[in-house]
């Protein structure tokens, strides 16, 4: 009996080795702060999955511009593609320019390559630009903890919005739209309603050089 | 080379809830690292200990006051389903123990590599006021309960999980406004023998947070 408990055990408590080993990966760096209310966008020049390059200034739209980290692998990712698409399609005729941004280390997460994102957006008909910080560069300055999780900025490029899309992933269950009722008041010239949202998703996956370079 | 435990009556009448058997996964396992082993060695010891974690399950279902019994994984582990007061019933049996709660999904990657050393952590206490709970969010990204509960459960059964999960059927914001979730998971929060939060991890522990939930626990 003795053996037979040795030998169960042996399976969890080795994989619980090689588990830990990988798991120090997946914490924040503890610079990446998420960007405040108030604060300016901060500029980018990204490779998209359109073949070009995309600065803040060409995203940027004269009323507003909304930019999202996501990515492909995540099933809360996933969930709110359609949604982004749907919003694209409203609200950029009316001034608000949008953006996807995935920022997975893709070396541990290959579903979040380039490559694979580049098939995605084909295949979803995306039609905002997605674009691909390989580096985690402006991750780091926006400081996304989830994917999906939005920032919206004013006119003046300014945070007025940050967070969730809206209250559930599941489209059927939804009941508060707080990024919709953010860009119908930034649109409107009204207060935000609901300026800070908690983003619910998958954790941003940092690379564990990014990890290592931030505890020091 | 897959090992099976032939399904009792009552598991039968459970069947829709059950993972169908041990997966290949953990079966290769067993076959590379140890050898082969007969169905009949783990099959005694899910059965032995999935009667008693049942039983801890049933009760602490009871305790919830909800209708529906809870599903078993092959593991033996209990997955129950709720919102926030199936959790509080489940917190409030274990009044007196030390709890870590995880809350996990299986979509989780950074969830699913805590699981094992989870899983030791729960049987290395196992003799210790200590008791683990897993709240599972499958089901915030599904409309479908009862595969949600499934897809725990085979989890469950796969990686030889031993305490009692709760898959959630809430809303994210009263998930969110219960434990002051910042929206990343996996996260554990420890709470002492009185129900008090005495720490949180935010992300997949690492050994040296293991190690200090050890020496907290007389």
């Amino acid at each position: 009996m003795t053996q037979r408990r040795r030998r169960i055990w042996t399976v969890p408590m080795v994989a619980a080795g090689a588990a830990i080993l990988l798991m120090a990966a997946d914490r924040t760096p503890p610079g990446a702060e998420e960007l405040t209310i108030g604060k300016a966008a901060p500029d980018f020049s990204l490779p998209a999955t359109d073949g070009k390059t995309y600065a803040l200034a060409d995203i940027a739209g004269p009323k507003g511009t909304l930019v999202i980290f996501t990515c492909n692998h995540c099933p809360y990712a996933i969930a709110y593609q359609d949604r982004i698409i749907a919003l694209t399609e409203h609200y950029r005729p009316l001034g608000i320019g949008v953006a996807a941004i995935s920022c997975n280390d893709a070396k541990s997460y290959p579903d979040d390559s380039f490559a694979k994102m580049k098939e995605r957006a084909a295949e979803k008909k995306f039609i905002f630009p997605y674009l691909y910080d390989e580096s985690q560069s402006v991750a780091l300055k926006y400081g996304p903890r989830v994917t999906p999780h939005v920032f919206l900025f004013d006119s003046t490029r300014t945070l007025v919005y940050r967070g969730r899309i809206d209250d559930s992933a599941k489209e059927k269950s939804v009941k508060k739209r707080e990024l919709t009722d953010a860009l119908e008041a930034l649109l409107a010239g009204k207060p935000i309603p609901t300026a800070t949202t908690v983003a619910f998703g998958c954790s941003i996956k940092w690379k564990s050089d990014i990890l290592e370079s931030k505890k020091q | 080379m897959t090992t099976t435990c032939p399904a009792t009556s009552s598991q039968e009448e459970d069947r829709a809830l059950l993972a169908p058997a041990l997966p290949p996964r953990m079966a290769s396992h067993r076959s590379t690292k140890h050898g082969r082993q007969g169905a009949s060695a783990p099959c005694f010891r899910q059965r032995g200990t999935a009667a008693v974690l049942a039983l801890i399950g049933l009760v602490a279902w009871s305790c919830g006051g909800k209708r529906e019994p809870p599903a078993v994984s092959t593991s033996g582990a209990p997955i129950l389903t709720g919102e926030i007061a199936r959790i509080d019933s489940l917190l409030a049996a274990n009044r007196g123990k030390w709890v870590l709660l995880n809350i996990w999904a299986t979509w989780c990657r950074p969830c699913v590599a805590e699981t094992p050393a989870l899983t030791a952590l729960a049987h290395d206490l196992r003799n210790r006021p200590f008791a683990l709970v897993g709240v599972s969010l499958d089901f915030l990204v599904t409309n479908a309960e009862a595969a949600a509960v499934r897809k725990v459960a085979k989890f469950a059964g796969e990686y030889q999980v031993l305490y009692s999960n709760v898959v959630y059927t809430g809303s994210a914001d009263d998930l969110i406004g219960r434990f002051s979730l910042s929206g990343v998971i996996p996260t554990s929060i420890l709470y002492d023998p009185q129900g008090h939060e005495a720490d949180r991890w935010v992300g997949a522990m690492v050994d040296e947070d293991l190690r200090r939930i050890r020496q907290r626990i007389p």
